[in-house]
């Protein structure tokens, strides 16, 4: 570890916390319908939407109908997407000639997209149309993250208001969340990643002749020289500024944001990287707002932070330690290497911007990297795992990362009551058998997915283990990380497991559908249930959810649940082949 | 895998999802 790394790290933080304030209170102003500087331009966009579309904005909805409006619309936009691969050969900008796609890689593709998760289980440079890429996925960018932030604000009101019957409109969140908050940072953000050298361009590919020609020989035997290579080219810069902002992940290359057209200096990597934590930063604080408890925004960001900090110190000493398996190396940091595991790693970020970027993303349900998590120290791509294991609770996706602490912070709040002996309180709604039955179905349905696809997938020879390339516990990792990536609707890949076969193709795409929708459901339901109650005066034996003894308690909860469900498999998989790894043992 | 067969898997997700909000709405009410 050097000193430079952990100047990147604290920099980074303290611009996120920085950004928290003015994000926060910018997108409660926009939920409330308050004045922004934007309205002279966007509500007469709005206007005419609603016109268009013969939307009552001022109509409001139970959860039920919430929820419901949520499904239709992603239905609407998942189909869009599935027919779009299909018939991308008939379809115009699509200048390498790619044929439609699969139809089982097709269903996973629009799944993923549609769920936020951007699971790749392809190679978009030889797979995917420009049309494709912007009709197709750009778009599901916009909307997955803005129903994400939607039924984010439909669970603040819930707890804000007060014997109510209805959570908002969720065409007007959405329209909202899309045009004041997603679309004009990443116009704004586009261009700057365009002057760091993101490319953006309708182009077709581009060949180059290599400087030295190459001999290579094939699996058949057979040697062939290369003497040309092909540039893939295409509109990146539009689709890589909402890929961090809406913490979606899916790269317009295979290499994400390891590719130097995606991502090509240490500024644009630490910009992208603010990016991801944006929104979810912001949106502790518009919950302090829009609940009238400042202090309990902050109270739930310190917890994130705290998290955030535990798992970069540990993903950035694992990958700084000299790898064992090298003897007599020097690994150490010097002026001319970065030292410790640089193996899967960009020089140009080196370790410290690795680790972070890991860190962060699988904190959000981002999915983007810089760097290969496949190749991490087995405790640098533990962080990774555990981060997305806990549920993308820490800073967490756009809108999800927020309900979901949210759950957990019910499941604290009902835990506190316990231990005093008095009716659990939350901002004073009381908290019920009802909002508990909810919470729990919240928490089991995520341990249930992961686990139970992944113990299919290790008892199939042929068809989940055929996919693996690395066996042990660093296959069972891969499995792991792919069914947890997808449930989780992360997204980012453990690599090293060939995805696009039938059964990870269906069983993957069934685990992100039930991943976002099935837990996404119970936490509208308590939203719903939340806003019909009355708000209690604060008493004595109400437990305060502004201190840091709130901060300490939520983090713990969020910690037991995670180790006690996970625990065993993660001593199956990175904790074991730590061990084996000291002991000389690769896989 | 047919555009039947997966437009059939994707239409029978939907109606789970729809079933499971009017599961999660009978719990409240006690059903």
């Amino acid at each position: 570890m050097s000193l430079n790394g952990w100047l990147q790290i604290v920099c980074y933080i303290a611009i996120i916390l920085l950004l928290a304030r003015p994000m926060g209170r910018y997108m409660s102003a926009v939920f409330e319908r308050r004045k922004t500087f934007l309205d002279p331009i966007l509500i007469p966009c709005e206007r005419l939407l609603y016109r268009l579309t013969g939307i009552s904005a001022d109509h409001e909805m139970r959860w039920t109908e919430y929820a419901i409006c949520v499904l239709t619309f992603s239905a609407a936009t998942l189909f869009l997407t599935y027919g779009i691969e299909r018939l991308q050969a008939v379809l115009p900008l699509n200048p390498q000639h790619f044929p439609g796609v699969d139809p089982a890689l097709a269903l996973n593709t629009a799944i993923s997209f549609t769920t936020n998760t951007n699971w790749q289980a392809y190679t978009p440079e030889t797979t995917m149309s420009y049309l494709t890429q912007m009709l197709g996925l750009a778009t599901h960018n916009f909307w997955s993250a803005a129903v994400g932030i939607a039924m984010a604000i439909a669970f603040i009101r819930g707890i804000a208001r007060r014997e109510g019957k209805t959570l908002g409109n969720f065409w007007v969140d959405l329209t909202r969340g899309t045009l004041w908050i997603l679309l004009p940072i990443s116009i704004v953000f586009s261009v700057v990643l365009v002057s760091q050298g993101v490319i953006q361009n309708f182009r077709p590919y581009a060949t180059a002749k290599l400087v030295e020609p190459e001999r290579v020989t094939g699996t058949d035997g057979k040697s062939t020289t290369i003497t040309t290579q092909t540039i893939a080219q295409g509109p990146t810069a539009s689709q890589e500024a909402i890929k961090m902002l809406g913490t979606n992940g899916g790269g317009f290359f295979n290499a994400n944001s390891a590719h130097p057209f995606e991502n090509p200096t240490p500024l644009s990597n630490f910009l992208e990287m603010i990016a991801i934590f944006l929104i979810p930063a912001g949106l502790t604080v518009t919950l302090g707002q829009m609940t009238g408890s400042p202090k309990h925004g902050w109270a739930v960001l310190a917890a994130m932070v705290i998290l955030w900090l535990v798992g970069v110190f540990m993903c950035y000493w694992a990958e700084s330690q000299p790898n064992p398996l090298l003897h007599g190396v020097d690994q150490r940091v010097s002026a001319t290497q970065a030292g410790g595991n640089m193996e899967g790693k960009e020089v140009r970020f080196g370790i410290a911007s690795s680790a972070l970027f890991a860190t962060v993303t699988t904190d959000a349900s981002c999915g983007a990297v810089n760097s290969m998590h496949d190749s991490f120290m087995p405790l640098g791509g533990m962080v990774p795992m555990v981060n997305i294991l806990l549920g993308e609770i820490i800073f967490g996706g756009v809108g999800s990362g927020l309900y979901g602490m949210l759950v957990f912070v019910i499941l604290s709040v009902f835990i506190a009551g316990l231990m005093v002996g008095r009716t659990p309180e939350y901002l004073g709604k009381k908290i019920e058998s009802y909002d508990v039955q909810m919470a729990m179905l919240y928490l089991l349905i995520f341990p249930l997915i992961i686990l139970g696809f992944a113990a299919v997938a290790v008892v199939m020879p042929n068809i989940g283990l055929g996919s693996l390339a690395n066996h042990g516990p660093h296959g069972l990792s891969e499995i792991l990380y792919a069914y947890m990536s997808a449930t989780g609707n992360n997204g980012s890949a453990f690599a090293g497991l060939n995805a696009n076969t039938h059964w990870y193709n269906y069983s993957l795409g069934v685990a992100m559908f039930l991943g976002r929708f099935m837990m996404a459901i119970p936490m509208l339901a308590i939203a719903g249930n939340l806003a019909g109650k009355k708000i209690a005066p604060a008493s004595a034996g109400t437990f305060p959810v502004t201190t840091p003894m709130f901060t300490v308690l939520l983090t713990s909860v969020i910690v037991i649940v995670g180790a006690l469900t996970f625990f065993p498999a993660l001593s199956l998989s990175p904790i074991l082949e730590h061990l084996l790894l000291r002991s000389g043992v690769a896989f | 895998m047919s555009d039947l067969l997966a437009t059939l898997s994707l239409v029978a997700m939907f109606v789970v999802a729809v079933l499971y909000v009017r599961s999660c709405e009978r719990l409240k009410a006690g059903r």
